[in-house]
């Protein structure tokens, strides 16, 4: 191919001067060069073919490539047939790192493996050490109303539990299957004292779901109404999703800022929804967008009227 | 599709549901709303039963990126602009929401509804009291107007 054009260039263009032959000589190898960067830059090695191969003959686990050769994803079954995926970037030889899976990773990111049986393996091990985050997050999956995250999956470590219309309890389960950073979102002074005064009475010995219905004297957990301002949205795609929009921006998930609408209005006449981040923009601006006191910004609900405060954060 | 800014997103989410369920009487511009998100043209009829039955009026409405935190610009455009205490001959129209009241979660529905009855509410049809002078010193857009809002039973 190369011979061939450097041929072309010689016969049928007839170079005159020998500056202009050296200067096609240099563009043809420059493109070569670049062609073979090309191809060499989406190589894998044999080794890993043959562990790729012999992987996905066992059956057990599925092998996937992504968009390149270098991207694999992994499909592991565990025993209680959950289907845990894994996404692999191959650096060079013996070296590939996960990039992500649908599991919290903390403790295995930037480690670096020899090859794929080695994450397999490691991979397994850990989901075994998980196997009371796994009960506690499906224990609540299935008792509560989950309003925050939308598809809840493994890789959420905390869950967003419907009390009421303008009160939700935020809990995280550590990777030990405890409950830790245990919050209402929404200001309601009768859940915030039972859950003040219940708190001191956590038992170690019950799961997070019993302990949650001792701490707030319930036998099973509200589900929302249809008093939750619901709203038919079209997505991008086109298609028509029911959820709950922000009554600033009329959207329920933001590319932007994750975090959901929250009940932030304390009105129970109003209920109207809202992310955070639009609510303090909106009140903030009316201030004169001076930066609030201690970062709470107070005003009027832009619905109802009435008085509300919200934090820049999630407190 | 490209990106959108947060107030697109949310002028289209508007649009969206105005051209599927429009108040009674208001029809929205889809096309030449979904060619430039930022400038609607709203057809109005007069309530049947109300001093501007058989009328129709058209609004147009303008946007800046920072909507819904910033008002839209709205004036009565068009040869017929109806005659009402609140309404100048240039179209400007005396109305807090769409300046010292306006709220975010208001929309362009709600400003519609909110026009809609203000005008069905008039009882005289005449124009504001100010209207040459106003008209002959005003910016051109209302917005920069600092309105003296005259009463509210009209």
């Amino acid at each position: 191919m190369f011979v061939e054009e450097l041929r072309f260039t010689i016969t049928e263009k007839k170079p005159n001067d020998v500056f202009f032959l050296l200067e096609s000589l240099n563009n043809l190898l420059q493109n070569s060069t670049d062609q073979l960067n090309a191809v060499t830059a989406d190589l894998i090695d044999v080794e890993i073919l043959q562990e790729i191969e012999a992987i996905a003959n066992n059956g057990n686990t599925g092998v996937f490539f992504g968009k390149t050769l270098k991207d694999f994803k992994l499909i592991i079954e565990d025993e209680e047939l959950r289907k845990h995926e894994i996404f692999i970037q191959y650096k060079c030889p013996k070296k590939l790192i996960i990039l992500s899976a649908n599991l919290p990773l903390s403790s295995m990111q930037n480690l670096e493996f020899g090859c794929l049986n080695e994450i397999i393996e490691t991979f397994k091990q850990y989901v075994i050490e998980l196997a009371k985050y796994f009960y506690e997050l499906e224990n609540i999956d299935q008792c509560c109303a989950i309003m925050e995250p939308q598809n809840a999956s493994y890789k959420d470590e905390y869950r967003r539990i419907f009390l009421d219309d303008r009160t939700w309890l935020h809990i995280e389960v550590t990777p030990e299957g405890l409950g830790s950073n245990i919050h209402l979102v929404g200001q309601s002074e009768y859940w915030h004292n039972k859950l003040q005064s219940g708190l001191l009475n956590w038992d170690h010995d019950k799961n997070i779901v019993d302990n949650i219905m001792t701490i707030f004297d319930i036998s099973e957990f509200p589900v929302p109404t249809s008093r939750v301002p619901e709203h038919l949205s079209m997505e991008a795609d086109g298609t028509m999703v029911t959820s709950i929009v922000c009554g600033i921006c009329l959207c329920a998930d933001l590319p932007e800022i994750p975090g959901l609408p929250l009940p932030l209005c304390q009105n129970s006449s109003c209920g109207v929804y809202y992310h955070r981040s639009c609510l303090y923009e909106w009140l903030v601006a009316c201030a004169g967008s001076r930066p609030p006191a201690f970062g709470v910004a107070t005003g009027a609900c832009p619905t109802c009227l009435q008085p509300i405060t919200c934090s820049k954060t999630d407190s | 599709m490209a990106a959108m800014s947060p107030s697109e997103r949310r002028l289209q989410k508007e649009l969206m549901s105005l051209m599927k369920e429009p108040p009674p009487g208001v029809t929205v511009d889809g096309d030449q709303a979904s060619q430039n998100l930022t400038l609607w043209t709203v057809h109005m009829e007069g309530v049947p039963g109300t001093l501007y039955e058989g009328e129709k009026f058209v609004l147009q409405f303008k946007f800046t990126n920072k909507y819904p935190f910033d008002s839209p610009e709205v004036t009565f455009i068009g040869n017929n602009i109806p005659i009402h205490p609140h309404v100048y001959s240039n179209g400007h129209i005396c109305l807090s929401i769409l300046t010292d009241d306006w709220s975010p979660a208001l929309s362009v529905q709600s400003v519609c509804l909110s026009i809609v009855s203000m005008l069905s509410s008039c009882k005289e049809k005449k124009r504001p009291p100010d209207n040459s002078f106003y008209v002959k010193t005003c910016n051109k857009n209302p917005k920069k107007t600092k309105w003296w809002y005259h009463d509210d039973s009209v």
